[in-house]
């Protein structure tokens, strides 16, 4: 019986062992050592540096719906039936249901959001040091710049006298995917993304150690075009100023070599802040054939023409690509742009002289060595006309043409777009509803959020 | 002497010249004694009679001449006969069966005399008339022997002994059993007893059955053979001794020894009928329970059943053979899933829990060799499973290895068997012609399609027609040699191209050899096996395994159990399967050849053109050959995959008491993959890449020359501790077995990938490369890193558990059963890991049978069952926290960054099923007809399910697991044995039968958009109220008569064409048709053995009733992309009419996605599945004896043929509904094989 009674609570202790006490650190093992509950500033910043999401989501159906390119009938017909119907401005179905441009777009504000949430969670030491500062400021800057674009493709053209009626973007500001998805209007949507930049800015370094990530440059430039936008032009030209404060540097385009297929380096001096837009089918360079007045409008020794463009052989021309090195349209920040917002607030403030400097600074860079003539503009319309005729140029396929047909519009420019396909006309009138896209059905199901009017 | 008058009596003939018995012939009498002395009984037979050589026929191993020196040691029978003599022709049959029984023993020789004149065509004609064979030597034209023993008449029965003395000269009346076990007893010296052990309900012979006197050591005892004879020699027979005879699964017969006549041939009837059932005992991998205490439902599969298919892993017999399994084929093509009575889970893990002897198995399933298993157990209710706990929700399945018995006679068995495989039909696919796709190509091309490529910076290839139409279009050829070019195209086939330069019979061919042994105190088995595999593609796969099992009665008290199981296999790839070999974003052109007439390989333009190739190699001479060679790659490109496994055991019970023991086990595994991936030099993966990453400007290579190599690594280590406490008492009518245990395991996963360029495998060498630069590619321009593989993994999961099982028993008629258990893990949510919620179950069982009011003869034995109880489920690869994973290093930063990889789930938990289970288990008189019937109600509570998502929240995936679904289930299992024969041919059938039925009851599912419903049934549905596989269906409405164009019916119910409104938001489950189940609602097998002599023949053939699948048809946005169209095209809507007689809408271009969705989800392309195919055949021929080889106990031939084909289909089109559009059926293979027993 002695011998029952040990056996006995031998077992017992291995089971009661095992059942409590010891199991609660035996079960406190991570199933898998690769995850970590991110819980220090290095884990926001390495969750910010993933390139691969934060920097090339952006929405590229701003350049698919403007007039850079047209398709002929054979390459049209070649496209899935979605592509189909958002080149020809189509009021539904333009996107295809999951995985779809608006997805992979709001997946940025969702790291940016998921960085800022977890800081706050962030130890006091924690959220004492340097780096947090910067990697808030990143955050802040990314669901910003986001927001900007989803709203220049979802949501109509900033306008002060509707700005409070007319329907903005869901601005989701916490990464709890629980929260339903409201629109907000289009005021609450330009105030959440210029609150975020303005904070951002005082966050953020004047320059990063590399423009992957956001800088306090990035970000004021940001604020200039999202300013430009919203045709607030004092403002606009403000922040371009400051931001070239920091940074002015211009390439050379006399150092690049035209025969390449690619003449343009990713990073490059000029690139301040790179993101850029994935392509789609009818974007890619062997379909996308070049606008022929566009193409016609850059001049004999603008090396542009040759850097930009290639000849088909059959009289028409291909994009070769920018500055995002890839095929995939540059949508980040480079000097240049910023150099024309500030041309275009100056000549909108009526001070054509200085306007006509800062554009001849950045087109000397453009032409064949020698052969600029700096351009000249008697008077404040003038000097606007020729910085929108070059802003038009330089800043092909960079996703901002659709910006700026939406607040040129706005201003009675008139800009009819048209469209011939297979001896079908379509034409999108200057201010049409469908300048904001429709978006995808099925999240207009899932979240119940209203439709863009049509 | 009587012989004469009653050899008389019998109608002897007369001989002619020999003489009448009484008559003998003076003639021959006279000469007899001038030659040679007479023997008599007692007389010592000369010397050279030993070795006198004997004219031989009828010799059984074909000699032509003896000696009796040959036969010297054993008792020599010498029978003179004659073929006129019918009583001795008569008695041969009992001769050959005395010889075939007493072989060790005694030597039986016919010898016919010279005076018989019988010649070698008499002694034929004389055998044949006995329509069975006769193993016996005769001799014929005997001029000596017959006169030593002074041979009058015939027969006559001359015994020698081994001593060369005559102990007995007998006619036909002292030829028998009697006399001869006298014999054997005054040869051996000692005395014998011989006999047959057979069943006693079917009289089936029983082999294997040990026997032996009570009082000897085990070592002295005999098994008997494949007839159930047995002959077991003793001397000193002690007064009070008995015969033992005994066998696993039959009850023990002893005999005194006293009692046994011993002269004759005892027949042993084991297992009095109503017992052995009783003693069926199943493995729940916790206890071994005998089945009269069993309240849930198990079915038990042994060895011998198992062992009737031929087959590398060891679970593909049970679907066939396991009451209501089934296989989730069409589901799950590349790996077809196992399912014990359906589904109980939507989303979850859908595989049953394997459990290895004890514990759960983690490995590869491929690592157990079927030679090893004993028997398999299936566990399918909750009172079965429920000792699982929350992985037992999709049933477990227990496979119980073999193992040696304590006081087991040493054995050896060795199996061995060769299957072929021939290639899969490729003509089973209905496709276009290929004529006709060039007629498509044509069209294409007129329509500019894909133009726009020629300038992509991609290079990406065009067909070879399409290359043909632009030299046309450019002026290269003439259109004459177009023409001519795509006349020679129009009658090529590229799957004759695959079956002659890639697919070939595959073999497998599998040895085991197996070793047991027992005495009292000990018992071991060493096993080992060998297969070797390949495929109809040359994909090989070989296996070794070895095992070492021992027991060990150290006291009284202690027992301690140790095993060994190792086991390395290496699977190797092949060559490339169809469907492999496409062109870049394209298909593979179907009059493509891969080597011309001369066996010149011809190059495939698999990425770019082969104008890009050309100019490139011009251009850049340092480039290498950039042509991709199908036939010849698959050489440069291998990958091998080697697994090493190793369990070790070790187990300590200790007997308290009689009715208490304690049990402690330990298991260690630990499973090695090594992988390994060569793409050598010449291998078109490794040229491609370094000629993509080749730097113009710098003329350098930014990858080296050489190959690509791809090693892994992967570790996992398992470890199990289990402590129990087994109870098992009687006292007067009451009985309880209980368990209770603690069980704690880790399982622990290491693993690394790497990459090396430039290696060369004959000095192993590799080239670092710089993984943080961006290079600009040759083909693109575009600037990219270099592709890295390395990763590592480390994982680690662990349990803890207590359980407890038991059942109490009274009267033993009433049975209560209860088993509870209580799981944690460092997997669970943290909720469910702090609340104690186990998982249990509770049975009722009553053997109505045993009441004393029970009086049917019909049905002697009758039991009812009753269960409840819950099981749980687990995905160990969810988490209920907040995540990120860390991935490479970034160029631009230079540091890793890091992905969100789980998200903050904290009401995760595992899924609950409850089950309730009502059976009836029954046997009529005698055993004719046995069974059971089941009926059964499973209830899936907090379900995993994708939730979707709105993904404007931006976690990268469009739906999340949560416990957010219910479903429900029913059923009936019907098992039938029925005994149709008994006599000669017997006759045996065993009917699986299942009623299945199950509904998604409830489902969080806010995604209302019909059109994800419709499919091919092979996605799980999840709406409410409609079975969890189900086919939906756009509703059709014929063609367009104008365009042929598809049309159907919007929700408004108007007839339409907007293929976007038919398919697209507005689409509700509602506006579907709802066209059935896609999963089997009544299935089973039916299997029948025919028993004849030697001979058995079994059948089985596999029936799946009650279910729809989706027919393939022609898809023209696949046609159009990958030059691969269904037959369907030629029934195509073409001109206005054609709507009457086709369901085929006519070719558009440009395609529209919507249209195609929704033709290919419209009503008209479903159809009944059902369908009955006969799935095996075995048949066997057990050898009594194999002549000299005395060593030998059983032999078994056996030829099984697998995957006869379907007998009968629903479906008119000739499709096989277990495969999808995408895959060829299997066909018969067939397996040749021999299983020997020393």
């Amino acid at each position: 019986m002695n011998k029952l009674k040990r056996l006995t609570y031998i077992t017992v202790a291995t089971v009661s062992a095992a059942a409590m006490g010891s199991c609660e650190t035996y079960l406190d093992e991570k199933p898998d050592s690769k995850l970590f509950v991110p819980t220090k500033v290095e884990d926001l910043q390495a969750l910010l540096d993933n390139f691969l999401v934060m920097n090339q989501n952006d929405p590229p159906a701003a350049e698919m719906s403007c007039d850079n390119y047209y398709l002929t009938l054979q390459d049209w017909n070649n496209l899935s039936e979605d592509e189909r119907r958002l080149y020809t401005w189509q009021d539904d179905y333009i996107f295809p249901s999951y995985p779809n441009q608006w997805s992979i777009t709001y997946q940025v504000p969702f790291i940016a959001n998921t960085a800022l949430h977890n800081g706050t969670l962030l130890t006091e030491e924690e959220q004492q040091k340097e780096e947090w500062k910067n990697v808030r400021g990143q955050a802040l800057f990314y669901r910003a710049k986001t927001f900007f674009h989803i709203a220049t493709v979802w949501a109509p053209a900033y306008d002060p006298a509707s700005s409070v009626t007319e329907l903005g973007i869901p601005l989701r500001l916490t990464p709890d995917f629980n929260e339903p998805s409201i629109r907000a209007n289009v005021e609450d949507t330009y105030r959440q993304i210029i609150s975020d930049l303005k904070e951002s800015v005082r966050l953020l370094p004047p320059l990063a150690i590399t423009p992957m990530r956001p800088s306090k440059l990035a970000a004021y430039a940001m604020l200039a075009r999202v300013y430009l936008s919203m045709r607030m032009y004092t403002e606009a030209g403000l922040y371009a100023d400051s931001a070239l404060q920091i940074d002015h540097t211009l390439l050379d385009y006399n150092a690049l070599n035209p025969s390449a297929s690619r003449p343009f380096e990713r990073l490059n001096a000029e690139v301040m802040m790179h993101t850029f837009a994935g392509n789609l089918p009818s974007l890619s360079n062997n379909r996308a054939k070049i606008d022929s007045t566009l193409y016609r409008s850059f001049v004999e020794n603008d090396l542009r023409k040759e850097l930009f463009f290639n000849d088909n052989g059959n009289g028409t021309f291909g994009f070769k690509g920018t500055y995002s090195g890839g095929t995939g349209g540059f949508s980040g920040i480079a000097n240049d742009e910023v150099y024309l917002i500030k041309a275009e607030c100056l000549a909108r403030a009526g001070k054509s002289e200085d306007a006509m400097h800062v554009l001849n600074e950045l087109l000397v860079t453009r032409w064949k060595e020698g052969t600029f003539i700096p351009y000249e503009a008697s008077d404040a319309g003038q000097a606007l006309e020729l910085v929108l005729t070059e802003r038009r140029k330089q800043l092909i396929y960079r996703g901002l043409r659709w910006m700026d047909l939406k607040r040129l519009n706005k201003e009675g420019r008139n800009i009819e777009l048209v469209r011939e396909i297979g001896g079908t006309r379509y034409v999108l009138p200057p201010n049409d509803p469908r300048y904001a896209l429709a978006i995808p059905e099925e999240i207009i199901r899932l979240s119940g959020i209203q439709q863009n009017p049509r | 002497m009587c012989l004469e008058a009653r050899a008389q009596s019998e109608g002897t003939d007369v001989p002619k010249n020999f003489g009448t018995p009484d008559q003998p012939s003076t003639a021959m009498s006279g000469k007899l004694q001038e030659t040679v002395t007479p023997l008599q009984i007692g007389d010592t037979i000369p010397e050279y009679l030993w070795h006198l050589p004997l004219q031989v026929v009828n010799h059984p191993e074909g000699k032509e001449a003896i000696t009796l020196d040959d036969y010297r040691g054993k008792l020599i029978i010498l029978d003179f006969w004659a073929t006129y003599c019918n009583t001795c022709i008569k008695s041969l049959p009992t001769l050959d069966s005395m010889q075939h029984r007493l072989n060790s023993d005694i030597e039986i020789v016919l010898v016919n005399a010279e005076p018989t004149k019988d010649n070698i065509d008499k002694i034929n004609v004389a055998l044949a008339r006995l329509h069975t064979s006769i193993n016996l030597p005769i001799v014929f034209h005997d001029t000596v022997l017959y006169r030593h023993f002074q041979i009058t008449g015939v027969p006559r029965y001359i015994w020698i002994d081994k001593h060369g003395a005559v102990v007995h000269i007998t006619n036909r009346q002292g030829m028998n059993w009697d006399s001869l076990m006298d014999g054997l007893r005054d040869q051996n010296g000692g005395d014998i007893v011989s006999g047959k052990v057979i069943s006693e309900g079917d009289g089936m012979p029983i082999s294997g059955a040990t026997v032996r006197l009570k009082s000897r050591p085990l070592e002295t005892a005999v098994l008997t053979d494949s007839l159930g004879a047995f002959n077991l020699p003793y001397d000193n027979l002690r007064k009070d001794d008995s015969l033992l005879i005994s066998h696993i699964g039959y009850g023990n017969q002893t005999y005194s020894m006293n009692a046994i006549d011993k002269r004759r041939l005892l027949t042993v009837p084991l297992t009095p009928s109503e017992r052995i059932l009783d003693e069926v005992v199943v493995y729940s991998g916790y206890e071994a329970i005998p089945k009269e205490r069993a309240t849930g439902s198990y079915i038990k599969l042994d060895g011998d059943l198992l062992a009737q298919q031929v087959y590398t892993n060891a679970l593909d017999a049970l679907p066939i053979l396991g009451n209501s399994v089934s296989l989730a084929k069409r589901t799950n093509v590349t790996a077809p899933r196992i399912m014990i009575r359906g589904l109980s889970t939507l989303d979850g893990p859908k595989n049953p829990l394997i459990v290895l002897d004890n514990f759960p198995y983690e490995g590869d399933i491929e690592n157990i060799n079927p030679n090893d298993i004993e028997n398999i157990t299936v566990l399918k209710d909750a009172a079965a499973a429920s000792i699982w706990g929350s992985r037992a929700g999709n049933g477990v399945i227990v496979i119980t290895t073999k193992k040696a018995q304590y006081e087991q006679p040493l054995s050896i068995t060795v199996n061995s068997n060769i299957k072929i495989m021939p290639p899969p039909d490729l003509h089973y696919f209905k496709r276009m012609s290929t004529s006709d796709i060039i007629d498509v190509e044509q069209f294409l091309f007129d329509e500019k399609y894909r133009f726009s490529d020629t300038s992509a910076r991609e290079h990406p290839p065009f067909s070879p027609v399409y290359e043909l139409l632009f030299a046309r279009q450019n002026g290269q050829i003439s259109e004459a040699a177009l023409q001519q070019r795509l006349n020679q195209l129009r009658s090529i086939d590229v799957r004759d191209e695959y079956n002659r330069l890639f697919y070939s019979n595959g073999i497998n061919q599998q040895y085991a050899l197996s070793i047991a042994n027992g005495s009292a105190h000990n018992a071991w088995q060493l096993s080992g096996g060998f297969d070797k595999n390949l495929s109809v593609l040359d994909a090989g796969f070989d296996r070794l395994s070895l095992r070492v099992i021992n027991d060990s009665r150290l006291t009284e008290k202690l027992t301690l159990s140790t095993g060994v199981n190792f086991t390395w296999s290496r699977s190797t790839s092949g060559k490339p399967d169809i469907g492999t070999i496409t062109q870049s974003g394209g298909g593979l052109p179907p009059y493509t050849r891969f080597m011309d007439d001369d066996g010149i390989p011809i190059p495939f333009e698999k990425d770019y053109r082969a104008a890009f190739v050309n100019e490139m190699a011009e251009l850049h001479p340092d480039l290498l050959d950039w042509n991709y060679y199908p036939t010849e790659d698959y050489l440069h490109d291998r990958s091998t995959t080697t697994i090493q496994n190793l369990i070790g055991n070790l187990g300590i019970n200790y007997r308290i008491f009689n009715w208490l023991n304690v049990d402690a086990k330990y298991q260690y595994q630990r499973q090695h993959t090594d992988g390994n991936t060569l793409r050598d030099a010449n291998s078109y993966y490794a040229r491609n890449l370094v000629n993509s990453y080749y730097q113009p400007g710098e003329e350098s290579f930014a990858i080296p020359k050489g190959g690509v190599l791809n090693l892994s690594d992967d570790e996992v280590n398992a470890q199990s501790v289990r402590t129990q406490l087994n109870v098992d008492q009687k006292w007067g009518n009451h009985a309880i077995a209980a368990i209770a245990g603690a069980e704690v395991r880790g399982i622990y996963t290491n693993g690394k990938g790497y990459r090396q360029y430039g290696y060369d495998d004959d000095i192993l060498v590799a080239f670092p490369v710089n993984y943080n630069v961006n290079y600009t590619s040759l083909v693109t321009g575009r600037q990219s890193l270099i592709p890295n593989s390395d990763s590592f993994t480390r994982l680690s999961n662990r349990y803890v558990s207590v359980y407890g099982n038991g059942s109490y028993r009274y009267k033993e008629r009433y049975v209560l059963s209860l088993s509870a258990r209580r799981d944690a893990s460092n997997i669970f949510g943290v909720t469910t890991n702090n609340k104690w919620t186990p998982l249990w179950s509770a049975g009722l069982a009553w053997e109505l049978s045993k009441e004393n009011f029970y009086r049917s003869a019909t049905l002697p034995y009758l039991k009812l069952r009753a269960t409840y109880g819950f099981s749980g489920n687990v995905d160990p690869s969810l988490t209920a926290v907040t995540t990120i994973v860390y991935s490479n290093v970034s160029p631009y930063t230079m540091s890793s960054f890091a992905q969100v990889n789980r998200f903050y789930n904290p009401d995760l938990r595992w899924e609950k099923s409850r089950q309730v289970n009502l059976g009836v288990d029954f046997r009529t008189a005698s055993n004719r007809i046995s069974g059971t019937v089941e009926y059964y109600e499973k209830k899936g509570i907090d379900l995993y399910g994708p939730s979707p998502l709105d993904y404007t929240a931006g976690i990268g995936r469009p739906s999340i697991t949560k416990n957010v679904a219910s479903m429900r289930a029913n059923g009936m299992d019907f098992m039938l044995q029925s005994v149709n024969t008994t006599g000669m041919l017997k006759w045996n059938t065993t009917l699986n039968a299942s009623l299945y039925r199950d509904k998604v009851t409830s489902y969080y599912l806010r995604d209302r958009n019909g059109s994800q419903f419709v499919g091919e049934g092979t996605n799980i549905s999840g709406i409410a109220g409609m079975p969890l596989y189900a086919i939906f269906s756009f509703k059709w409405a014929g063609l367009d008569s104008q365009t042929g164009d598809p049309l159907g019916i919007l929700p408004d119910g108007t007839v339409s064409k907007d293929y976007n409104q038919l398919t697209g938001n507005g689409v509700s489950i509602e506006d579907l048709v709802f066209q059935g189940n896609a999963m089997p609602r009544f299935f089973g097998s039916l299997g029948n053995t025919f028993r004849w002599r030697n001979l058995s023949f079994t059948f089985y053939l596999g029936y799946k009733l009650g279910y729809y699948f989706r027919r393939p048809s022609i898809r023209y946005n696949n046609l159009f992309r990958t030059l691969d169209g269904h037959s369907d095209y030629t029934l195509r809507w073409q001109k206005p009419g054609d709507e009457l007689h086709t369901y085929v809408p006519s070719m558009a271009y440009p395609t529209s996605a919507a249209r195609e969705t929704f033709y290919y989800g419209s009503e008209v392309l479903v159809g009944r599945a059902d369908h009955i195919r006969l799935q095996y055949v075995h048949l066997a021929y057990q050898f009594s004896d194999i002549p000299g080889v005395k060593a030998l106990k059983d032999a078994q031939l056996y030829l099984n043929a697998n995957n006869l084909g379907i007998l009968w289909a629903a479906n008119k089109e000739g499709l096989d509904p277990d495969y999808t559009s995408s895959t060829a059926p299997m066909r018969t293979d067939i397996a040749i094989g021999l299983r020997l027993r020393l």
